[in-house]
């Protein structure tokens, strides 16, 4: 009995995944995943032949972008495909839609990202230079996660992938701008754990970058909340 | 005459410029900083100072010297001290008082509004924020600014004694109160003004510093104690309400989070005042947040309602109204309707009208000497050139009205021209004078252009939005020159939130009742009825302007997620993921609708698609499907799982009339235990299966009851006869024939009308095509349908 159950769990989950796999890999997908291996590809044969010495700490802005070309995607035209191809409606009739419609599939997005982030970083490692993969591929996921989670509370509230994408945009350069100004200050986005800011300690270094990990992760928490919360208000999607 | 030198040694040596004593012992300081990121973290504060203590102690010091190391030199210590006893004085006075440990909280909130007020005041007028002065100024502040809350909440607390509603109190309370409010404020405001407005920091002992305090914090504190100080008070008893309702497991992991972040608070964060804060923010961010995940995180709940009792749902006097205005312009705008009907509103139709607005006057003069000639700092100005701008704007509409008034009867024809020239002056050239001036304060052409660009850009959006409102631009029917550029600048203008083109609202349902219990209910009526909204409603879809719908007494508003378990939907219009077959779409759909287990889902599939009779295609792809497949497709997912309300939306649309029959039964079985709200264009499909049908029409319920009876509506208005072909076309246009047949030189017509449309007409009975379609002919009135408890509605006047 036990075992029929567990084989039971075990297919439902399966085609769970499989079937959400098919509806996100859908139609454009299949190109900012291209995309995502190609700028990751690009960047790392340019960063070989440009440097005589190889950090991992520099590939740490490599893996970020093609993390984020992953989930971008998915992240902010979700609700879109949904409300063009008008499934939106049959999938606001299924009691907890939130959950297992979007939720699942959010956190699919990510498993997905954080699955192919180990790829990248296994190669990088074998042809670049060495290093621990995942705790490379958990530090990189964090901002991933961020902007990830960001875009998709964003797709909630202004329910337009093309507007989502505009206003992600903006938000990753604003973000971008602060990296320097913000370079050893918690509150950085794109803070790289691997590569201390020259005038701050060791001691220091590692406070600093232990709260923003807590900073991106509770915010990464909240943006999910209020992407779960916007998601009750069925009319504005109408 | 001689020279220093000629008569004494003159010795060149260098010094301290001042001596400092301190009981009579000379004394010099010696101070030192840390680095930002010491200073952000406790524990390399606390080791950066225990470094600081161990390199003094280790320095050998000459006898007659002592060294003293400290850690927090602040001077202003003892005021920090000095306004916490002011705090807890003010608390005890208050809480006794009033009797209560909350109100004191709401009253003492206007303190951090001050705070606000003094800090927005003191930065605008380039002062330093933390000196003896303004601190002095803050301690007056406190005892001063609470004031006007107490006026309030003390009235608002004498009327709730007398049996008043909360939100009645509070606003005859505030009525009542603004005006001795604004009168103790105004009076201290204005009193402080002339040491306020004076250039010295220091006037003797105190100086501007310590007025600007007072003024600004007094000023925005009294503003926005009318507005907060209400809120505040009913928000915190909602809040305390709130959480007493909450269980007692719920309440112990808020308090014991509480009391955890204290701890944290008090062993990781430096400094009194941030401890302050952080307390504050945790008191309110944890209830907050529990709110939050409670309703972010609302399940769907099957059991809400039990399972042996029948479902009833009770539409009550429901009114959707689209694109309607936000519930604060709705406030507000009602309000002005309000003072319109009791005649109280201002209308400027003589020159004696403007002595209403004629306090704005000194007040605009004073603004204009404030932002123009008074401001030092270059966002203030800027800001507060806009604000005169949009205060500047807000008289001239008074002065338009006044000489559009004066000039609407064909006289002061210069009137209305010099009119149109100041609206143009106005609206457009007061902004360019204000980037002219920008550019002669700042001298810097980049940032003028893009605050110009960015302005004009903003007004002409509004300019173009309010003139598609008032002349109803059509975008898509545009003519003249330069259609496809102006259709483009139209839609980007729509598109624009706030001040864009206002939307138009629209009445889709006018104030429908209905009951529906077990069986089929049928909804009729043409495109546009208010069909399609209804069913939304009732689903959860869309949220009604006013009304209610009850499902066994649930208010469905209140408890919307929880009901969704018992409601499935299919849509009008709907899609489904086209890259996947009819299979994988069904059990997908299967296995979001709770079916778990394999064999049971693969059973539930296999039988809707039976049912469908779509077995065959099940593995081919849904992009390949015809509209009637696609159709059915929707009929098979709402199949799988059978809730016990299922609201279907015209689902025999596209189906050929083999289909729509057996779907038709097969909703009749499902019917007999659960509610099945059924909406079509099709008569047939009603009168062969619904227990009771509602025909909509323009958002009104036309009738309500069974199909049967629905016939003798239309009772002694049917009318057979035969006329010559040649009058037919001119008869067809002026009556309502339901269908006609050639008959040699003569049509034979069948006919709907009150009285006989032709010699010779003969009555015939009616059925439920003609009953329809009178129902949707008579006039509309304010005629409420009633149940007269025979299963019969009747129509009552109003």
């Amino acid at each position: 009995m036990k075992n029929k159950n567990l084989i039971s769990s075990a297919d439902f989950v399966y085609r769970m995944i499989t079937y959400n796999l098919r509806i996100i890999f859908a139609n454009k997908f299949i190109w900012f995943l291209a995309g995502s291996v190609l700028f990751y590809l690009g960047l790392s044969v340019i960063y070989v032949f440009d440097n005589d010495v190889t950090r991992m700490s520099d590939l740490y802005g490599v893996f970020i972008f093609s993390g984020i070309l992953l989930v971008f995607y998915p992240a902010v035209f979700g609700i879109q495909n949904d409300q063009d191809s008008r499934t939106i409606e049959i999938l606001f009739g299924i009691p907890d839609y939130r959950y297992k419609v979007w939720l699942v599939r959010i956190v699919l997005i990510f498993l997905i990202a954080f699955i192919i982030m180990l790829g990248f970083t296994y190669l990088s490692s074998v042809l670049i230079v060495k290093f621990n993969i995942f705790t490379v591929s958990a530090q990189v996921m964090l901002p991933v996660l961020f902007l990830g989670m960001m875009s998709f509370m964003l797709s909630t509230t202004i329910r337009n992938g093309n507007g989502t994408a505009v206003v992600m945009i903006i938000f990753g350069l604003f973000f971008l701008i602060l990296n320097d100004p913000l370079r050893r200050s918690m509150w950085n986005v794109f803070l790289n754990p691997f590569r201390p800011a020259y005038d701050v300690s060791e001691t220091a270094w590692v406070i600093i970058t232990l709260k923003n990990r807590i900073f991106l992760s509770v915010g990464s928490v909240l943006f999910l909340l209020a992407a779960l919360y916007n998601l009750q208000k069925r009319e504005k999607f109408m | 005459m001689m020279e220093m030198k000629d008569i004494s040694d003159i010795i060149f040596s260098t010094g301290p410029g001042n001596i400092h004593r301190e009981n009579q012992e000379k004394r010099i300081t010696v101070t030192y900083n840390f680095r930002n990121e010491i200073s952000g973290s406790k524990d390399l504060l606390d080791g950066a100072r225990q470094q600081i203590e161990s390199a003094v102690a280790s320095m050998s010091i000459p006898s007659g010297l002592a060294v003293e190391v400290i850690h927090e030199k602040n001077q202003l210590k003892d005021f920090y001290y000095l306004i916490g006893i002011a705090f807890l004085l003010i608390y005890m006075i208050l809480a006794s008082v009033f009797e209560s440990l909350a109100t004191p909280v709401v009253l003492m909130f206007s303190i951090p509004l001050a705070a606000l007020g003094s800090l927005i005041a003191l930065i605008l007028t380039g002062n330093s924020l933390l000196n003896a002065n303004t601190l002095t100024g803050f301690l007056i502040l406190i005892g001063i600014v609470v004031n006007n809350g107490i006026i309030l909440i003390d009235y608002t607390n004498i009327l709730r004694k007398r049996g008043n509603r909360r939100q009645r109190a509070l606003m005859t309370a505030g009525v009542a109160r603004l005006r001795p409010i604004l009168i103790t404020a105004s009076t201290t405001v204005i009193a402080m003004v002339p040491l306020a407005m004076g250039k010295a920091e220091f006037v003797s002992v105190i100086g501007s510093s310590f007025a600007i305090t007072v003024v600004g914090g007094l000023t925005l504190s009294t503003l926005l104690t009318l507005v907060f100080i209400p809120t505040f008070y009913s928000g915190l008893e909602n809040s305390i309400g709130w959480f007493n309702s909450l269980g007692w497991r719920n309440k112990t992991v808020q308090i014991a989070l509480f009391a955890l972040l204290a701890f944290i608070i008090y062993t990781y964060i430096n400094g009194f005042l941030w401890k302050m804060i952080t307390t504050i923010l945790s008191l309110i961010i944890i209830p907050a947040a529990t709110w939050f995940v409670m309703n972010s995180l609302r399940k769907a709940r099957e059991t809400v309602i039990g399972g042996e009792e029948s479902i009833k749902i009770r539409v009550q006097s429901l009114v959707k109204i689209y694109d309607r205005e936000n519930r604060w312009a709705r406030e507000w705008k009602g309000g002005a309707r309000i003072r319109e009907r009791l005649g109280l509103s201002h209308h400027f139709r003589s020159w004696s009208d403007l002595m209403d607005i004629a306090w704005q006057a000194p007040l605009l003069g004073f603004t204009v000497y404030f932002t123009y000639f008074y401001l030092r700092k270059g966002l203030w100005i800027f800001i507060f050139s806009i604000i005169s701008w949009f205060f500047l704007l807000g008289i001239w509409n008074c002065f338009r009205e006044l000489f559009s008034n004066l000039s609407g009867n064909g006289s002061h024809k210069l009137l209305k021209k010099i009119s149109r020239w100041l609206d143009v002056a106005v609206f457009w050239l007061v902004p360019l004078v204000n980037l002219a001036w920008f550019q002669k304060r700042w001298d810097n052409i980049v940032v003028v252009l893009i605050i110009g660009f960015l302005w004009f850009t903003g007004m002409f959006i509004y300019w173009t939005g309010r003139k598609m409102s008032e002349e109803n631009i059509d975008i898509y029917r545009l003519e003249g020159r330069f259609r496809n550029i102006r259709k483009t600048v139209y839609r980007i203008v729509a598109a624009v939130p706030l001040i864009g083109k206002k939307k138009k609202p629209f009445k889709a349902l006018r104030c429908v009742s209905l009951d529906i219990g077990n069986g089929m209910f049928g909804l009729l009526g043409p495109n546009g009825a208010g069909k399609t909204t209804l069913m939304r409603i009732i689903c959860g879809i869309l949220e009604q302007s006013y009304g209610k719908v009850w499902i066994n007494g649930i208010d469905t508003q209140l408890k919307r997620e929880e009901l969704q378990g018992l409601i499935g939907y299919l849509p009008q219009e709907f899609g489904t993921y086209e890259n996947m077959s009819a299979h994988e779409y069904l059990h997908y759909m299967a296995m979001l609708k709770k079916i778990t287990d394999p064999a049971v889902r693969e059973e539930r599939v296999t039988y809707v698609l039976q049912a469908v009779h779509m077995d065959e295609h099940r593995h081919e792809k849904i992009g390949s499907y015809s509209g009637g497949m696609k159709q059915r497709m929707g009929i098979a997912q709402i199949l799988l799982h059978l809730p016990r309300i299922l609201v279907v939306d015209e689902p025999t649309a596209g189906l050929d009339p083999r289909e729509r029959i057996r779907f038709r039964n097969l909703l009749v079985e499902l019917s007999r235990e659960r509610v099945i709200i059924f909406s079509t264009h099709i008569i047939e499909d009603i009168s062969s299966s619904c227990n009771q049908v509602a025909v909509l029409n323009k958002g009104m319920l036309r009738y309500l009851g069974k199909p049967i009876d629905m016939t003798r509506e239309a009772e002694g208005h049917v009318w057979q006869f035969a006329m010559p072909a040649a009058d037919f076309g001119a008869f067809v246009g002026e009556n309502l024939v339901v269908h006609h047949m050639s008959e040699g030189e003569n049509v034979r017509v069948r006919v709907i009308s009150e009285s006989s449309p032709w010699e010779g007409a003969v009555k015939v009975s009616p059925n439920l095509e003609d009953a329809y379609l009178w129902l949707l002919r008579k006039k509309e009135n304010n005629h409420r349908i009633t149940d007269t408890g025979n299963g019969k509605k009747q129509r009552n006047e109003e």
